[in-house]
């Protein structure tokens, strides 16, 4: 299991990415457990051990977890959103998509210069979705001036280049 | 550019977005019924108003959900929207 896991690489792995500078940070957060949850009613996450829960649609939610050596958030969920709720379901998805944080007074200023979607307008613990730079990305909030970014695998690389370009001016 | 207001996301670039063509075109109940003609007519004649034309529209980078818009074809002002894919 352990060489299983010395295998694994984030798409973020080795590209050098980051930044830790006093007003902006920026860093990946690789093999976060996502789950997606089909559910009328928002999944009571926190009651499984998650961090996070986002709305990505009106039934349609990503619920975000530490990283783990296998899935652990889907059979859980699975079991809540379920109980007295046909039709409702929760998917292990967490190599869909890599987990960019930006934390800084500056990490609204960043994200803006290429996301056409008003920030300012997500209030702590609100998620949009949308095109960051071409590439399609879930933007949650986590307080005034840190965000969470969620990102194709196959865009990752795209977007922390951009990423870092777009931050030199507000180190 | 071209602004939709998604009835979930709020209004958001169209690049955002799958266009539908036209709203309320059902699928015939009998298809293997059709002549020929009738079938085509399904499949390729649509109304091209210069007015208001009632269009769907698909979500593709937010939601991911269809929804109806009516829009005016010559000035892309939006008048009504409502959620639904069919």
């Amino acid at each position: 299991m352990g060489d299983v896991l010395d295998l694994r690489r984030s798409p973020l792995a080795g590209r050098g990415f980051g930044v830790d500078s006093p007003r902006l940070r920026m860093a990946e957060e690789p093999f976060r457990s996502l789950v997606e949850v089909r559910s009328q009613a928002r999944p009571e996450a926190a009651g499984v051990g998650a961090t996070w829960c986002w709305q990505l649609g009106p039934t349609w939610w990503l619920v975000d977890g530490a990283p783990a050596t296998e899935p652990c958030l889907e059979v859980p969920l699975a079991g809540v959103v379920r109980s007295g709720n046909e039709g409702a379901s929760a998917v292990d998805v967490s190599a869909q998509r890599t987990t960019v944080v930006l934390a800084g007074e500056n990490a609204e200023r960043v994200l803006a210069h290429g996301c056409p979607i008003d920030l300012s307008r997500v209030p702590v613990g609100g998620c949009v979705q949308g095109l960051l730079v071409g590439a399609q990305v879930a933007i949650g909030r986590t307080g005034d001036d840190a965000f969470r970014v969620y990102v194709r695998p196959a865009f990752a690389r795209h977007l922390a280049a951009w990423l870092t370009d777009a931050a030199v001016e507000d180190l | 550019m071209l602004r939709i207001p998604c009835p979930h996301c709020g209004e958001r670039d169209a690049t955002e977005f799958h266009y539908g063509a036209a709203a309320g075109v059902d699928y015939p109940t009998d298809p293997a019924a059709l002549t020929d003609g009738e079938w085509a007519a399904y499949l390729f004649v649509r109304a091209n108003p210069r007015g208001w034309f009632r269009e769907r529209w698909f979500h593709a980078a937010g939601c991911r959900l269809w929804f109806h818009v009516e829009r005016h074809t010559v000035t892309d002002q939006v008048r009504t929207v409502r959620e639904g894919a069919a």
